[in-house]
């Protein structure tokens, strides 16, 4: 015998033993009762629907902060440099006050 | 997942399917319009045919329920993505197929690095199978055993696809369509499932049947 045929006498051995298609009884109340508890949610899914479901809320709230920062007035330059050299110093100003 | 209700294990039984349900695609809609209840008959209908798959993969009873409860928890879950192109059970039997694949993976690390003896039973069979090699012998208990045994020794995709090609005699279109591989990546998988299963027969010792 060759190591073919062996393999071909394995595998017929193998076709000719029946599938075995038994089902526990009741299994499918298994199932079901799972599906009802709410197992079959997973935790990926679950985190899924709620990014989707605040995607909605984000733009509009994105939507009115453009149309916010289009309608008021921008703040001049001069301001904005002064303000941020003022943040900037501030530390060493109270470093001056404690000496 | 351990599946609950071990204690009605023993009993099995194979259920007969009323012929008056509404056919899968009735089912399916309604189960998609969020109708659980109708998913009970679809499980009904092809749970022996998911039995019978996962029982090709795993041997322990436990191991081959939970395979069956994540299939029909899988194909609940994703119930939503069946648009019907092809037959429902077509669907459910890739999702079978892949669950089993992903079980073989997730166990190849568990499972039993040493090949356990022949018992005195299939040592005759594969004396019989040496003597009578045009005809295979009796006693499919052996013939299992020793084609469970040969088999457990494989890679995960070498057992998928030498069950589905040479045991379930699918073609290598078929085989491509269950699992998602492509049609030449079933074909090398095949042609190296042969080689890692005559290294397998060399390494239990089968040789001397030859």
């Amino acid at each position: 015998m060759k190591w073919s045929n062996l393999e071909q006498a394995l595998f017929s051995a193998a076709r000719r033993i029946p599938a075995d298609d038994r089902v526990p009884l009741a299994f499918e109340k298994r199932i079901m009762s799972r599906l009802s508890s709410g197992g079959a949610k997973d935790l990926i899914s679950m985190w899924a629907a709620g990014l989707w479901r605040a995607a909605g809320p984000c733009l509009g709230v994105m939507m009115c902060l453009v149309v916010w920062s289009a309608v008021i007035e921008p703040p001049s330059q001069d301001h904005l440099a002064l303000d941020l050299e003022s943040t900037l110093l501030a530390p060493l100003d109270e470093i001056g006050e404690i000496w | 997942m351990k599946s609950a209700g071990l204690e009605k294990r023993d009993k099995l039984e194979t259920p007969e399917i009323a012929p008056d349900l509404p056919n899968d695609a009735v089912l399916v809609k309604a189960v998609q319009e969020g109708d659980v209840a109708s998913f009970e008959p679809l499980v009904q209908r092809y749970q022996p045919r998911v039995f019978a798959t996962a029982r090709r993969y795993a041997r322990r009873v436990d191991e081959v329920e939970d395979i069956v409860q994540e299939v029909f928890i899988k194909a609940f879950r994703k119930i939503s993505t069946f648009r019907g192109d092809s037959p429902f059970e077509h669907w459910l039997m890739r999702l079978a197929v892949r669950t089993c694949y992903d079980f073989l993976r997730k166990h190849q690390r568990n499972k039993e690095t040493t090949f356990s003896e022949f018992t005195v039973d299939e040592e005759h069979w594969l004396d019989g199978l040496a003597s009578r090699p045009a005809g295979t012998p009796e006693n499919a208990a052996a013939a299992r055993a020793v084609v469970e045994k040969l088999f457990s020794q494989l890679s995960p995709s070498a057992r998928l696809v030498l069950t589905l090609f040479a045991i379930e005699e699918k073609s290598i279109k078929e085989i491509s369509e269950l699992t998602g591989w492509s049609v030449s990546l079933v074909k090398v998988r095949a042609f190296r499932a042969r080689a890692e299963m005559r290294k397998c027969l060399k390494r239990i010792g089968l040789e001397k049947y030859l």
